[in-house]
């Protein structure tokens, strides 16, 4: 696939030219409310951009609250209408989600993994259609991290700041943010390009904004390494997944675990948590089934019709939703579920953090192998 | 409910819903039908123990479920068949229309009454007055606007 | 939520070190005197400035308890959970507002107050990324000796503060708006959460075992994450908080959409205070406005 660059200064016109070609534009924004001297907590989240004069809020280069999951997996959506009519027959009819050509800007490499690996389980014994037609709509556009922050741990779980897994077109600032060396990595990332430089109308025609990009691989590969360099949290997740199972009834698992409160803090904002609650809404006459996101740290989660939870306790959920990112996932995918985004981490109210729970574990269990060998030679 | 037939404001018909206790106001409100006391018929009555019974969920449903206005109206205090339902009841409905008014919720919508077994006359004016300022505001587009989920 | 306020320099007379080692002296004797089966207080986390709660139950761990101006965590939330509870007498490390709260919980008999050692330690208003929290601004028991502790630790001295705070400031700006105004302000709040009831979880007097919430027979709330679910969610906790509530403002900050929960709680708090002259959390014996009446209770809004 090819290389391009683009100026940072010609972005919003990049910006422009996705509006005009009829696209819908999803990319993160501040979303930081101010009503009379009332001030919100400044939030950045991805939201659609909707008309030019919106350009203007895109911040291009940041890191965001919630993940872009939602662009595919929104956090409620309908899935089937009903309605009562006279004389008592129901009219039951799937929701056919709306959907549009998307581009979805300024997600970061992490994310974009995330989105391969619900990709993953959303086609794996049925395809889902609601994600796998969005997805399939939206054109990804990630954009490579130059300063990572300190809770982020992406080479823990093999990926790099700049790694193009699940992106279609991935972004990377170079030359001190000057321009952007743009990689396509897929075909539909190409489509893009090709449209956005194509012909407005029969008459007029653009020109294109971007040149070649090759020259800048080496200066991005440089950066590569000088980020991955920076980050403070690297310990490699890759054996976790036997140590898991081996320690899944040991107490430091427990231990680790045990200020969680029981909010789903952690699944809301996750790229890669996808569980799903189904409830119905609306009145006698008409309404609809929903898919709302659910979480495994909620108590409601397995609790029983008949009141019986067979995971009782705070730690037992949380650990579940340990083994489930860590090891269970793996066991089926290959990979583990979590990408190293770190949003749990700066989410979470007691500071629970999943990468110091891996770390102690593994100092734990190196620590006890030791031991056993020492042991041994006793 | 469906209330797409009168949202428009100039034929608009209020939709009130009563919930009373079954000792005085429920009582009181049987006594202005058979004195033929003639009064808004805008009103849906919900009979409930006691207004010590009356939660506030009842409230926030109601104007989920399409109402314009709630009356909630119980016995006299000193008069509670339970004793001390309705004093429980005051502090508890004081505090929920200060939130509701905080809320942003116009407070003429929400009205407390004591109304006795034997105030058939006054029940009568109560959900004429509620009727008319309800009527007044118009529809609760407010509340109607909150949709179940976004992209309804 | 927070302010930028000049107390960073009163900070700088408090010696945190002190504090810490009192602290951890007290845990060490209270464990090794079999007084109390476990000490939960705060512990150094996995990133900087982020201290996070630990559960000490053994007398040569005291040296894992920490303490600084960062030690935000209301932790009487542990109280009511199933798995701690078990393990009662506790000791629990407090400051002034956290005190309140395990006031509240005795109060509502959650819990006995002979089981819990309360280490109550003076605070000047704890920092969240670098802000002093805006709730400390008018903290009327920086040194808990004014309420019901076992042990204060640390002694200052500040005078109350005259000035209306931040909260009080905003409070009146919402109080200025037309209702439809205000009306849009929290819809505009509400319409953002997430429903992860992070709220709900962190705070010490949401210990239903049953939330309303996640009943489902009649479904009171819609927990689909729209407008009309939100409004009535965050509408009922407010409500069901009214007269318990001891504004530690731990909801607000766990809420990662950041919707200003502080303000509905104050205000709130606020109108109990002016209404039944009560401040939850001061008082052993007092009991909850709501759960009890007054026969000259104030009933001009009904007709």
């Amino acid at each position: 696939m090819k290389n391009y660059q683009l100026a940072a200064k010609d972005l919003e016109t990049f910006f422009e030219r996705i509006l005009s070609s009829n696209l819908k534009l999803v990319a993160p924004v501040s979303t930081t409310q101010h009503i009379a001297n009332l001030k919100s907590k400044t939030q950045i989240l991805f939201k659609e951009i909707p008309t030019k004069e919106d350009i203007k809020k895109i911040i291009s280069d940041t890191y965001t609250d919630m993940s872009a999951k939602e662009v595919f997996f929104p956090q409620s959506e309908p899935v089937i209408e009903y309605t009562h009519k006279k004389g008592g027959a129901v009219d039951i009819k799937d929701v056919e989600p709306t959907l549009k050509e998307t581009v979805l800007f300024g997600s970061r490499p992490c994310d974009a993994f995330g989105f391969s690996l619900l990709e993953k389980l959303f086609s794996w014994d049925y395809d889902d259609p609601f994600f796998l037609k969005r997805r399939d709509k939206t054109t990804v556009i990630s954009m490579g991290c130059t300063s990572p922050l300190e809770s982020c741990f992406c080479t823990s779980v093999g990926l790099s700041p700049m790694s193009n897994i699940g992106s279609d077109i991935l972004f990377t600032p170079v030359d001190n943010g000057e321009r952007y060396l743009i990689e396509v990595v897929t075909p539909r990332g190409e489509k893009l390009i090709e449209t956005i430089n194509g012909a407005v109308t029969s008459t007029t025609t653009r020109q294109s904004i971007f040149t070649d990009g090759n020259t800048l691989v080496q200066n991005k590969n440089i950066l590569e390494g000088k980020v991955k360099e920076q980050m403070k949290r690297k310990e490699d997740f890759k054996d976790i997944s036997d140590i898991l199972k081996d320690k899944f009834d040991d107490s430091q698992l427990e231990s680790e675990t045990y200020r969680c409160l029981g909010c789903g803090v952690c699944s809301m904002v996750c790229p890669t948590c996808h569980c799903f609650d189904i409830v119905d809404e609306g009145e006698s006459s008409h309404g609809y089934r929903m898919k709302n996101w659910d979480s495994c740290s909620f108590a409601l989660f397995t609790k029983h019709g008949g009141g019986h939870n067979p995971r009782d306790l705070q730690f037992k959920r949380c650990r579940q939703r340990y083994m489930h990112k860590l090891h269970y996932y793996r066991e089926k995918f290959a990979d583990a579920l979590c990408v190293g985004c770190g949003r749990c981490v700066r989410a979470c109210p007691v500071n629970l953090d999943i990468y110091s729970v891996v770390y102690n574990l593994k100092k734990a269990y190196a620590n006890k192998k030791k031991d056993n060998k020492d042991n041994d030679n006793v | 409910m469906n209330n797409t037939t009168n949202n428009k404001k100039e034929n608009f018909e209020p939709r009130i819903i009563a919930f009373v206790c079954q000792w005085c106001t429920y009582t009181g409100a049987d006594l202005a039908g058979t004195s033929r006391i003639q009064y808004a018929p805008n009103v849906r009555i919900i009979k409930l123990p006691c207004t010590g019974r009356i939660d506030v969920h009842f409230i926030l449903k109601a104007f989920e479920q399409g109402a314009d206005g709630v009356i909630v109206s119980g016995c006299h205090p000193g008069d509670c068949h339970y004793t001390s339902g309705n004093y429980y009841a005051r502090r508890r409905f004081e505090m929920f229309k200060k939130m509701m008014g905080f809320l942003g919720i116009d407070d003429k919508r929400l009205q407390f009454a004591w109304v006795s077994a034997a105030e058939g006359r006054k029940w009568g004016t109560l959900v004429d007055e509620v009727t008319n300022n309800v009527r007044a505001l118009g529809p609760f587009e407010d509340y109607k606007s909150l949709k179940i989920f976004q992209a309804e | 939520m927070t302010t930028n306020s000049n107390q960073s320099n009163q900070n700088a007379n408090i010696n945190y070190n002190d504090l810490q080692s009192e602290i951890r002296h007290l845990a060490k004797d209270l464990l090794e005197s079999k007084k109390v089966r476990i000490v939960i207080g705060y512990g150094s986390g996995p990133l900087n400035s982020k201290p996070v709660p630990v559960f000490i139950t053994d007398a040569n761990d005291v040296d894992r308890l920490v303490y600084n101006e960062f030690c935000f965590n209301n932790l009487s939330i542990y109280l009511t959970k199933a798995e701690i509870k078990a393990k009662a007498p506790w000791a629990i490390v407090v400051k002034g507002c956290d005190a309140r709260s395990v006031i509240g919980l005795v109060v509502e008999n959650q819990i006995k107050r002979d089981d819990v050692f309360t280490i109550g330690v003076s605070c000047n208003g704890v920092k969240l990324e670098g802000n002093t929290l805006s709730k400390c601004d008018t903290c009327a028991v920086k040194n808990p000796s004014n309420i019901n502790v076992n042990k204060v630790i640390g002694n200052i001295k500040t005078a109350s503060s005259t000035s209306a705070s931040t909260l009080d400031k905003e409070l009146e700006q919402l109080n200025k708006m037309s209702a439809e105004e205000r009306f849009q302000f929290w819809k505009n709040e509400f319409d953002r959460c997430i429903r992860c009831y992070g709220c709900r979880q962190i705070c010490p007097h949401c210990f239903c075992n049953n939330c309303i919430a996640e009943k489902s027979a009649p479904q009171w709330i819609s927990t689909t994450p729209g407008s009309r679910g939100n409004f009535a969610w965050n509408a009922i906790r407010a409500f069901h908080l009214v007269g318990r509530c001891v504004e530690c403002m731990e909801c607000s900050r766990a809420c990662p959409m950041g919707i200003r929960l502080d303000l509905l709680n104050h205000y709130l708090a606020q109108e109990v205070r002016d209404s039944y002259n009560f401040v939850a959390g001061m008082d052993l014996e007092q009991k909850p406005p709501l759960t009890t009446y007054n026969l000259k209770d104030n009933q001009d809004f009904i007709k």
